[in-house]
């Protein structure tokens, strides 16, 4: 007797399976379909908010929490670069324009700066954040001279212009893949991606992203009690020491997209 | 005989080498160790007098540069000025608000919008609450800042090739969501009206336009940024609220149509705004928007206050943390009745201990001085 019930409950196991079976054939439809392609789904991705992927950072290993991080900031020949700076007495609240914007940012934070003297645009302003999400470890006194450095050339400015978001994620490239070739500001050219791709996942596969740079067209509130939330809560910064003399020493390195 | 004595003679020397007739030497412990009880104890150990501890690194940096201002004592932060190093200066002045993004940001999250067409068109908002269009008149293309959430009713004045013409059309703002977030920080919402609306308008049609972010699967290279789906132009029975819903996440809702709101009679309602500007300066609401959304979520704090519950959506989270789809259709009782979540988790976790013996050697060992245990005083007076 208890063969007999064994075998009527393997048949309607195998009849219920075949029916599912049965039901997925006729349906045509897979739960995969609607989940997205590849083998993996990223928990962080380059469309999210600010300082997502930052603090996101912070949770992880290492000493990347209260580090400034040095970053360098380029563009085409004659743009100018400068931080909100609270301190300063000008109307502006801005710091001096330089054409290689170098500061100290702290991981995690959403940094905005200001973009002036865009060729063919003049009197346009522009500003973008940075979001520097990961360090560098170079040696304790080299620290400012291998800075993060940040290369937006004009397509990125006039993209922007025309009402675009432009999304620019540095990443540090992995020595066993990396290009054999010397890299200098004007062989240094960016890896476009379709729109399809997330770039902060493209370029986790070539190296180590260590900074977003999102470049869009807002323009700062009239309110000034919107301005902190404008700049993202004016994070804290750090300079460079001699700042000023190494601006003008690389002045005549600035890459430019015009030449 | 001779051999024996040679031998006995060499094995007492050496174990008169072994046995210490060598010079002594006192070993005592280093005197910061002495200061504290113990390992992982700290104050003066019994019966050792205070002694004078040799300055820490960071008394060192003070006293020699008492100038700078290091901001923080950790090991990533050099706290010191020199060439190769980043000297940390705090940019900011007291009383500026800090880097945290909940104590810097009071003010309620706005999204810029851009009128851009047509140029010269004027556009008035309620700018204090009253339910009038008391603003200064913003004349395309021009952009202001509108807290999100809400739904505000504009007055367009100055249409070119359209004079005497005065639409009143309403403008919803959805909240940022992490989709919409990065976008809405680097980017307006452009508004725009072109002649189409306006003779749909004219001719008594009621234009819906939804402004959007598509999904990257509809969004091809020749559409990169936002879209627009406008009603008239979508086939008959399409709602463009819902295809822009399926497309992406939506933006703003604007609907346009040719009533006069500020004709005696036309309704004390449809002027009376339900909220006021939470800023000055700022355009108050006519009504908060139908869309959900998490107020900060463009700063990228994840927030984990409770958010308000829309009608047919789920008031539990799922176990990924984040609302569930709405129940279809709206209305219907949940129909997820119960979820199931067992954990596979491999947990062996040890027993505490409830004794421990510590054996502590040091290397080498202490020595002190024997203490006196006979004292012998010779007292001579050779001159009595």
């Amino acid at each position: 007797m208890s063969e007999i019930t064994t075998l009527q409950t393997r048949l309607a196991a195998g009849l219920i399976a075949l029916a599912f079976l049965f039901e997925g054939r006729v349906s045509g439809s897979e739960p995969a379909d609607f989940l997205p392609r590849g083998s993996s789904r990223p928990l962080l991705r380059a469309s999210d908010p600010p300082g997502v992927v930052g603090q996101a950072r912070l949770t992880g290993r290492g000493p990347v929490v209260g580090y400034y991080q040095p970053v360098a900031i380029t563009g085409p020949k004659g743009v100018r670069f400068s931080l909100p700076h609270a301190g300063n007495p000008s109307p502006s609240g801005m710091t001096v324009p330089a054409q290689r914007l170098e500061a100290g940012f702290l991981i995690g934070s959403v940094y905005r700066f200001q973009v002036t003297h865009i060729p063919g645009a003049l009197g346009v302003e522009l500003f973008p954040t940075v979001e520097v999400i990961d360090r560098t470890y170079p040696p304790q006194h080299l620290v400012t001279r291998y800075p993060i450095e940040i290369q937006l050339d004009d397509e990125d400015f006039q993209t922007a212009l025309r009402g675009q978001m432009v999304t620019r994620v540095i990443y540090l490239e992995d020595p066993q893949t990396a290009i054999p070739e010397l890299q200098n500001p004007k062989t240094n050219v960016p890896l476009e991606i379709s729109e399809f791709q997330d770039p902060l996942a493209v370029a986790d596969e070539y190296g180590r992203p260590v900074a977003i740079v999102r470049i869009g067209s807002l323009t700062p509130p009239s309110q000034p009690s919107l301005l902190p939330e404008f700049y993202f809560g004016y994070p804290q910064w750090a300079p460079f020491p001699h700042a000023s003399a190494s601006q003008n020493a690389d002045q005549d390195e600035v890459p430019s997209e015009l030449e | 005989m001779k051999r024996i004595v040679t031998h006995l003679s060499l094995v007492a020397t050496s174990a008169i080498l072994a046995t210490g007739c060598v010079p002594v030497r006192h070993n005592l412990p280093p005197e910061q160790r002495m200061m504290e009880v113990g390992p992982g104890v700290g104050g003066p150990g019994p019966g050792v007098l205070g002694g004078m501890s040799a300055p820490s690194a960071a008394d060192l940096a003070a006293a020699a540069a008492p100038e700078a201002m290091p901001i923080a004592q950790s090991d990533t932060v050099q706290g010191s000025v020199s060439d190769g190093e980043i000297g940390l200066v705090n940019y900011m002045h007291p009383g500026a608000p800090s880097d945290s993004p909940a104590a810097a940001i009071a003010a309620p999250p706005t999204l810029q919008v851009s009128f851009r067409n047509p140029d010269g068109m004027q556009v008035r908002y309620d700018a204090t609450g009253n339910g009038g269009f008391d603003s200064e008149p913003l004349i395309a293309p021009a952009r202001q800042n509108f807290p999100q959430g809400g739904l505000y009713r504009v007055k367009l004045t100055n249409i070119p090739n359209r004079e005497g013409v005065e639409l009143y059309p309403t403008v919803e703002l959805a909240y940022a969501n992490p989709r919409t977030g990065a976008y809405l920080a680097h980017n307006s919402v452009p508004v725009e009206f072109t002649e189409e609306d306006f003779d749909q308008v004219l001719t008594g049609n009621f234009v819906t336009k939804v402004i959007y972010l598509p999904d990257p699967e509809f969004q091809g290279p020749a559409l990169a940024g936002i879209d627009t789906l406008v009603s008239t132009r979508l086939d008959p029975g399409v709602d463009p609220i819902v295809e822009a819903d399926r497309r992406g996440s939506i933006l703003a809702i604007i609907r346009l149509g040719d009533k006069d709101v500020e004709m005696s009679g036309a309704g004390a309602d449809s002027l009376a705004s339900m909220m006021t500007a939470p800023i000055p300066g700022l355009p108050a609401p006519y009504a908060p928007a139908m869309t959900d959304g998490c107020g900060h979520c463009q700063t990228g704090a994840p927030s984990g206050a409770p958010m308000a519950t829309q009608y047919g959506m789920t008031m539990s989270a799922t176990p990924i943390g984040i609302p569930g789809p709405p129940h279809l259709p709206l209305g219907q009782p949940a129909g997820l009745q119960k979820h199931v979540m067992r954990n596979h988790t491999a947990v062996k976790m040890p027993r505490p201990s409830e004794k421990i013996r510590i054996d502590v050697r040091n290397q080498p060992g202490y020595r002190y001085p024997a203490t006196a245990d006979r004292i012998r005083i010779t007292s001579q007076n050779l001159n009595p």
